[in-house]
């Protein structure tokens, strides 16, 4: 069942109940309130008949001296004509017995006639389908051996009574029906929202993660509402990251398969080609030759992905570092390229005394040198610089080469991307070297930035924080901890 | 022989497709940017491209749609996660499609299919004094027609067709006997040495010690 048919069924039973005992009280309580009224005007009534009764039998007695059934019944019929015609009868017993009585209906036992000397009864009873009240008691001394009885029809209040309770039914009816349909409304409106939140709950549990609750108010719905909105969002966001990642790792599983492809393709083609084929000697030096070359390629691949891997999770230990020395350890890495292609390193170092890990650095310096190299024609131009600025430093690596196009440089950090895939494919790169560089420089809370224009040049910044600055060489040299959390921001 | 043209960047891969294309003794060119296959194709008119889908400066399904109008078999080189766009490719016109790594017996049988089915090659093999006609299964020495069963006929096309490439008996037994037959590889042997007694074969058709046979023909 429904909320609110739940809230509609409850709110319904109470006012019913309530209504009813409310009416019911109050119907009782004025029907008893009359009834007192009339009780007691019908004793007062009573009362100056009994007391002019009275008063006649004693002047008529102290005419006759006598007093007998017969004279008794002279002097009360003119009372019992008069009142007739109000509803009120009465009787009059001289001792036990009865003298007068004009009260139409037979009656049976008497239970109101049944008292001792000196007292009063007053009963109401029904008698022949109407209500009567009895008020009976004993005239004052010297008569009290007469007893007048009282009765007068009560009955109009009793219909009366019958009459407010049948009002009270149709009058409960009617507000019950009207309170029904506005009950209705009401509740309807006010769990609108609910069913709402319940629609969109729905439609998240579907997978439709953008969907929002629009239910404003400051009520506990408005409040759950914003809450929920506030979950879907968080939750939208980790599901975000998660696919995310998983997409990111997919991507990197296609690229490796792709990059693998080729290298296994020709190791073994020439495998079999040396294998199965007739060839010339030539040809077989060449099979050879492709066969080492591609080996290498692949072992270069499998280290440079296993740095990755390595640096995911890795600390690094930092010590001092000349770049001087680095630089030119690189550069004697690199000879066989630089001379090669006539290449002109220039230097320009404000800043050379760092802290880093030594491997990681070195490993940065020659991934970016050797992309340069890569990029440039015979005869091109590198310039390694660094300079102070605001209180790290700036190590900047420029070329003069082919370049990337505006639109590739945010895919360029992303592994196996490659600039230009067939002419670094054939200088043996994997494509692996700047996301490399990224996890370095994230180890060392460095910022890596890269400009470049087609044919004009690359120019990859990377921007240290003062703690990469060798500490005597600070202005603040009394924090030591080259590495602690605040770097990081 | 048919001249067949291998659009690749990379060179290894491109070298290892030529180098196997000469050795059974198709004319092999390579290019290696997808901008300069249209100026190759009218220069040098090809029988047939083996063309990779990733090329630097125009992609493979690209220049497909330029080299469906010139009613040249076309085989795709594609990457094994490029394997939903064989569908694309097939649909271009391509004929057939390869996936990288691939072996090299494959790429060959492949080729010869889709040639036959554009029957460019005039399908007869000379050898000195030896003239098979591989259309009309007859083989003439001296002019004078020798007669071969079906399955010698069999070891031979497949061994002309392979020329200059070891076969191993397992291997021949597959494409002579087909899969499911029970024998054993010594029903090569016999065969291979009828064959060569018939055709007076017995210094071309080659044991490779541990590997198979193979027919040497001077390149």
């Amino acid at each position: 069942m429904k909320f609110w048919q739940k809230a509609y069924i409850c709110i319904i039973v109470i006012f019913l109940i309530g209504f009813d005992i409310t009416v019911f009280l109050l119907i009782n309580k004025s029907y008893s309130l009359s009834m007192q009224e009339k009780y007691s005007t019908a004793e007062n009534e009573r009362h100056v008949i009994q007391a002019s009764l009275q008063s006649r039998i004693s002047g008529a007695s102290a005419l006759y001296r006598e007093i007998n059934a017969k004279n008794l019944k002279m002097y009360i019929a003119p009372y019992g004509d008069y009142y007739a015609n109000q509803n009120i009868y009465m009787e009059l017993y001289y001792g036990d017995d009865i003298v007068y009585s004009d009260f139409p209906y037979t009656m049976g036992a008497r239970p109101e006639l049944d008292i001792g000397q000196g007292e009063k009864s007053t009963i109401a009873r029904e008698v022949d389908g109407a209500l009567y009240y009895f008020v009976t008691g004993y005239l004052e001394e010297p008569y009290s051996n007469i007893k007048f009885v009282y009765i007068k029809n009560v009955q109009d209040l009793a219909d009366y009574k019958a009459q407010m309770i049948r009002h009270a039914v149709i009058i409960g009816v009617v507000i019950s029906i009207l309170l029904s349909i506005l009950l209705l409304f009401l509740l309807l409106r006010l769990t609108r929202p609910i069913r709402k939140l319940n629609q969109i709950t729905e439609e998240i549990a579907g997978g439709n993660y953008q969907k929002r609750a629009q239910i404003n108010g400051k009520d506990e719905i408005g409040e759950f509402a914003g809450n929920f909105n506030a979950m879907a969002d968080s939750v939208q966001a980790h599901i975000q990251k998660l696919s995310d990642v998983t997409e990111e790792r997919q991507r990197f599983i296609d690229n490796l398969a792709h990059e693998m492809s080729t290298p296994i393709t020709a190791i073994m083609g020439f495998g079999e080609f040396l294998k199965y084929a007739n060839y010339t000697p030539e040809e077989g030096v060449k099979a050879i030759d492709y066969i080492i070359h591609q080996s290498e390629r692949m072992k270069s691949m499998a280290h440079k992905l296993m740095d990755l891997a390595r640096l995911n999770n890795t600390e690094i230990a930092p010590q001092t570092i000349d770049l001087r020395d680095m630089l030119a350890y690189v550069e004697s890495t690199l000879e066989q390229n630089i001379k090669g292609k006539h290449v002109q390193v220039e230097k320009d170092l404000q800043v050379f005394l760092i802290v880093g890990d030594k491997d990681l650095i070195e490993s940065l310096l020659l991934n970016i040198m050797e992309n340069a190299l890569r990029a440039l024609p015979d005869g091109g131009k590198i310039e390694v610089k660094t300079r102070r600025e605001g209180d790290g430093f700036i190590l900047s690596i420029a070329d003069n080469g082919t370049g990337i196009a505006q639109g590739d440089i945010p895919k360029v950090f992303e592994p196996f991307y490659r600039a230009d895939k067939s002419r670094s494919r054939a200088y043996g790169g994997a494509g692996l070297g700047l996301s490399l560089c990224k996890q370095i420089c994230d180890l060392h809370y460095a910022r890596m930035e890269i400009s470049s224009q087609p044919d004009i040049g690359t120019t990859i910044a990377i921007k240290f924080s003062k703690f990469t600055i060798l500490p005597q060489l600070r202005d603040d040299s009394e924090i030591t901890k080259p590495y602690d959390n605040s770097a990081s921001s | 022989m048919a001249k067949i043209m291998v659009v690749e960047d990379e060179a290894a891969i491109a070298d290892l497709i030529l180098v196997n294309l000469r050795l059974v003794g198709y004319t092999g060119i390579s290019v290696d940017r997808g901008n300069e296959v249209m100026n190759s194709i009218e220069l040098h008119k090809p029988d047939l491209i083996i063309l990779d889908v990733m090329l630097p400066g125009k992609d493979g399904f690209s220049l497909m749609r330029e080299i469906e109008p010139l009613q040249i078999p076309v085989i795709f080189l594609t990457a094994k996660e490029e394997l939903n766009d064989k569908i694309t490719g097939l649909k271009l016109g391509a004929d057939d499609y390869i996936v990288k790594p691939f072996a090299i017996i494959e790429l060959l049988t492949r080729i010869e299919t889709v040639l036959k089915r554009y029957k460019v090659d005039g399908n007869t093999f000379v050898l000195d004094n030896l003239e098979v006609n591989l259309d009309a299964h007859t083989v003439l020495i001296d002019n004078q027609p020798i007669e071969l069963t079906t399955k010698e006929f069999m070891l031979l096309e497949i061994l002309i067709r392979n020329k200059n490439i070891a076969l191993s008996r397992e291997k021949l037994l597959e494409l002579v006997w087909g899969y499911d037959y029970m024998g054993e590889t010594r029903t090569v042997d016999v065969h291979i040495q009828r064959l060569r007694k018939k055709l007076g074969l017995d210094d071309k058709i080659k044991t490779v010690f541990k590997m198979g046979y193979r027919l040497e023909v001077p390149r």
